[in-house]
């Protein structure tokens, strides 16, 4: 990282002696003025309702010397906005990214009931003359759920058109499920989600990797759409290229997969060990989706060249239709050519919609990438909707 | 002024000119016509007309990195226009306001003085104009009223500071 020119620096200092305590995480003079807004504003809220004994000053001078330090903003703040919803965020939960926001407002887009105008991916349900209320439930299931914000997401943005969902987040970390529950009240409370949420939305404590906590999603068997946002870094790359406010604030387990017994990936050609550790959850990914029948799978990976693996793994259990990688902001105006991309070598192309540039391998700098994917057709009852 | 102030955001969030037209009678008791004139309603810009450019840095992404803004870049194809917003951390709130500004600018370049920012803008310095007239008017009164018959009022010596500096503007 470049140091901060002295010049900046002074410049920053001139319009509020703050200012260059927040140039340090942000780097530049809109960012860091963006900041110490908004920690000024919480300084006088905290001051107002909290602890009217401390002057915000106080407040806002020691938020913005831990934000010099590179704790989170969204940590200080204690929110992160996401869609239409305030995600509660507290050390030792993975805070929510802006890809995932806007991969999960694509699949609610994609999850309307086929009477909406897009194209739906809302499985076929035998019923189809029954409304919509009376219809078995819409079942998501979302693993690694940290804060919550997937299923509280998709939740607000299904519930106008499809009122009954079940939506179940899972998470191994017992902090996560206590935010997630105080997220789903927080968010009730304040209107942004409807009160059937309550019962529509649940989150439980298990490994993702154990047979025995896999009573908590297996218990109902089959689910309609598997999500996850799993760690997918590999610990040689969480020493690179994740940036240190991420290394040393957010927790380590939400991020780079924990290798033992139970998770050791297979082996896979051409794939170093330190590689292989990030790829660790998607073989259990798939095999969870395989046993709750999922009609849609949606996983975050890291970038291009995981997408490819991932895609690997997927084209050998020769159990999905078809499959997609959308990038950075999926549902966008679609502006380039499709391109083709030869994957497992044996003659399977895939067409990737619009804003895909290939990385090259020394490309670290792709963003999200991510894939749904739809089985393959195993009943004539199940097809699902394109 | 604050009443004002409230229904423009009232405007914002509500959004339908019906119910605005209603929270800005319910404001202006006293106000001649002119001033309750209906403002004419937002202009709609088209999606296909816009660009939404998605500003990401160079680096890593996803859980690498946490982001703490989400600028929204909007680009009117027709006109070229190009609207950033950086307003809020909530990059649906930045992309809702961005579409405003972006309409409110189209929509003054096109109309001119007979846009809607033009309108406001002309209602509010009516306003202003005739609150100042009032105010004068009044205190003018009050010298004449000191100066002329003493008209037995307390608070006419209590004002007797107030209309000098007046009068020296």
């Amino acid at each position: 990282m470049p140091r901060l020119p002295s010049s900046l620096l002074r410049h920053a200092r001139r319009q509020h002696p703050l200012l260059p305590l927040l140039l340090r995480p942000c780097r530049d003079l809109s960012s860091a003025r963006n900041e110490l807004r908004w920690l000024r504003e919480k300084a006088l809220e905290v001051a107002q309702t909290t602890s009217p004994k401390t002057k915000w000053q106080v407040t806002l001078r020691q938020s913005c010397l831990e934000r010099s330090r590179g704790m989170p903003l969204q940590y200080i703040l204690g929110t992160q906005p996401f869609g239409n919803l305030e995600i509660l965020c507290r050390p030792g939960v993975l805070i929510p990214r802006p890809e995932t926001e806007a991969i999960t407002t694509h699949l609610a887009s994609l999850l309307q009931p086929p009477s909406a105008p897009t194209p739906s991916l809302y499985p076929k349900r035998t019923t189809k003359n029954k409304p919509l209320a009376s219809q078995a439930p819409l079942r998501i299931l979302d693993l690694c759920t940290g804060t919550g914000c997937i299923p509280l997401l998709l939740h607000a943005l299904l519930s106008p058109h499809t009122p009954s969902l079940h939506i179940s987040g899972i998470d191994i970390s017992p902090r996560s499920t206590t935010l997630a529950h105080k997220n789903l009240t927080h968010n009730i409370k304040t209107g942004s989600l409807p009160q059937p949420a309550k019962k529509q939305l649940s989150f439980h404590q298990a490994d993702i990797f154990s047979n025995n906590d896999s009573a908590q999603w297996a218990g109902h068997s089959t689910w309609d759409v598997l999500v996850s946002n799993p760690p997918y870094i590999s610990p040689c790359a969480f020493n690179t290229t994740t940036s240190r406010s991420v290394r040393t604030y957010e927790p380590k387990t939400a991020l780079v997969p924990h290798v033992n017994n139970n998770t050791a990936p297979p082996a896979i050609d051409h794939v170093d060990a330190d590689t292989a550790v990030g790829d660790a959850f998607y073989p259990r990914l798939l095999c969870i989706a395989a046993q709750i029948h999922a009609k849609v799978l949606l996983m975050e990976v890291a970038d291009f060249d995981q997408a490819v693996r991932v895609i690997g793994l997927l084209l050998a259990t020769r159990a999905w239709e078809g499959c997609e990688i959308w990038r950075d902001e999926p549902g966008a105006r679609k502006g380039r050519a499709e391109e083709e991309v030869v994957v497992g070598g044996g003659g399977c192309r895939f067409a990737f919609p619009s804003i895909i540039q290939k990385a090259t391998p020394a490309e670290h700098r792709s963003s999200t990438l991510l894939q749904i994917t739809q089985p393959r057709i195993k009943s004539k009852g199940m097809e699902a909707n394109r | 002024m604050f009443l004002v102030n409230s229904c423009r955001t009232a405007l914002d969030v509500i959004g339908p000119t019906k119910h605005a037209y209603l929270v800005l009678r319910r404001g202006l008791a006293n106000s001649n016509a002119r001033t309750t004139a209906q403002l004419p309603p937002r202009l709609v810009i088209r999606e296909e007309d816009i660009e939404e450019a998605f500003l990401k840095g160079s680096g890593p992404g996803g859980q690498k990195i946490n982001k703490t803004s989400s600028a929204v870049q909007l680009k009117h194809i027709p006109t070229g226009t190009v609207i950033k917003s950086q307003a809020t951390r909530s990059r649906s709130q930045n992309r809702k306001i961005a579409r405003r500004i972006l309409a409110e600018k189209i929509e003054e370049a096109e109309k001119g003085p007979e846009s809607r920012a033009a309108l406001k803008a002309g209602i509010k310095s009516k306003k202003k104009a005739s609150k100042s007239k009032k105010a004068k008017r009044k205190y003018r009164k009050l010298e004449e009223g000191k100066n002329g018959p003493v008209e037995g009022k307390e608070g006419a010596e209590i004002d007797e500071p107030a209309g000098e500096e007046l009068e020296e503007e």
